[in-house]
């Protein structure tokens, strides 16, 4: 599992590579940690995640309950069919602000979104 | 060795109502629209052909397990309500002739666990012999409070066989050393604690109310470990995962999800979901099974545990 991080624009991009499960979850956590700077709002683009257990998803939870103490916008992108059902089964898909692309999560920043 | 099950439901016993048993036969009637059911065994048929959750029910007592090994040494899990109806099954054994022997171990004291414990024929049969075990202090004192003539009229010392009571050790012997019983305390408001038992080169460990406030590193592991290659384990799945990390965080129950990945990871061979949510009706354990199922699909198939859901009078032989 990787974790890449780039800022386009308003927003930091964190783009997951590969499985987030119970080992390598801890990664992701730390990795998460310190985005979004002061005034920047996240993207979590995890099109390239093609496996998440609940660990990661807890970390996803977390990232969540962050995002609104701290007031920043937090959007995930790119979910594959798998990570998707894995929101659906779990009942997360109403705690987040899912867009279909990075781009498209992007854009909506940019606008003030 | 066998593990059969007296209790699945969590928390309180939760018979079924006259709008669930009436939503039942609605299901079952539309089903039956088009075929021929003109004799009475086309009838039976359809009916035993039947899902479990629409023809019957998981079942409402409180948690209950009956343990045997290939001696038939007998070891309960429990005394929640499902012990009532296993003691008048053991009335037909040595245990109703006042020559039996067994051990009971308690997970914890909460009631769902030992409310079954007055109605337990078999202890007021003298001569029977039962050993007691219990990780938490005081066994005796917090089941002879539970039978104080404020709450029930049958006292613990009106039940006549002869109770023995231990404290359990992190991994104890029954039987003349021919069962193993290790414990491991798990996250539950007053403690609650797994066990593994083994016998004739098999394992089963009961890890019902517990709580997993963590899915990741030591924390994580040292479940694994407990439940390492177990032919089965027991697992409380009362919550939706989204109930247990959110809704429902730190009431000490945990979810299928979280099940699954703990016995993927520790490579069980059988996982049994029990402690159901006493708000749930079937159907809707049914749908958490039938999601979970979704989920463990995504495992490659050569990791995948069996899957099921514990229900009342299930048996599964070692």
């Amino acid at each position: 599992m990787t974790t890449e991080v780039v800022q386009q624009g308003p927003a930091i991009i964190a783009r997951v590579q590969g499985r987030v499960d119970a080992y390598t979850s801890p990664a992701l956590d730390v990795a998460l940690a310190t985005l979004p700077g002061a005034g920047q709002h996240l993207i979590l683009d995890l099109s390239g995640a093609d496996y998440l257990s609940s660990a990661g998803l807890r970390v996803l939870l977390g990232l969540a309950k962050r995002a609104r103490a701290e007031g920043f916008q937090l959007r995930l992108s790119g979910l594959g069919p798998a990570v998707a059902e894995v929101l659906e089964i779990a009942g997360f898909v109403p705690l987040f602000e899912i867009r279909d692309t990075e781009a498209s999560a992007l854009a909506e920043l940019a606008a003030g979104g | 060795m066998t593990v059969r099950f007296w209790g699945v439901r969590g928390s309180i016993p939760t018979p079924l109502s006259n709008e669930a048993i009436e939503a039942k036969l609605v299901d079952a009637l539309r089903g039956a629209q088009g075929l021929d059911l003109s004799d009475e065994q086309a009838v039976r048929d359809y009916v035993s052909a039947l899902p479990l959750h629409m023809r019957g029910s998981w079942g409402g007592n409180t948690t209950c397990v009956e343990v045997r090994n290939n001696a038939g040494d007998l070891l309960i899990i429990d005394a929640g309500t499902g012990i009532r109806e296993l003691g008048q099954h053991l009335l037909s054994s040595e245990f109703g002739k006042g020559q039996g022997r067994g051990a009971i171990v308690f997970t914890h004291t909460h009631w769902d666990h030992i409310q079954g414990f007055p109605f337990f024929v078999p202890l007021f049969i003298p001569g029977n012999r039962f050993d007691l075990y219990a990780c938490h202090d005081h066994l005796e004192d917090r089941l002879r409070y539970q039978q104080a003539p404020k709450f029930f009229p049958a006292t613990l010392e009106m039940m006549a066989a002869d109770k023995t009571y231990h404290q359990m050790l992190p991994t104890m012997e029954l039987f003349d050393g021919r069962m193993k019983v290790s414990a491991m305390e798990m996250d539950h408001p007053g403690q609650a604690f797994a066990y593994r038992v083994e016998a004739d080169g098999h394992s089963m460990v009961m890890a019902t109310d517990a709580e997993y406030r963590d899915l990741v590193g030591d924390y994580w592991q040292k479940y694994v470990d407990f439940f390492r290659s177990a032919d089965v384990l027991v697992f409380d799945a009362q919550y939706t995962l989204r109930e247990a990390l959110v809704e429902k965080q730190n009431w000490g129950h945990s979810s299928a999800m979280i099940g699954i990945d703990l016995a993927v990871d520790a490579r069980v061979e059988t996982m049994v979901f029990v402690h159901h949510e006493p708000t749930y009706p079937d159907d809707k354990i049914n749908q958490i099974f039938h999601d979970a199922m979704r989920y463990l699909d995504r495992v490659p198939a050569s990791e995948r545990p069996r899957v099921v859901v514990g229900y009342e009078g299930m048996a599964i032989e070692l």
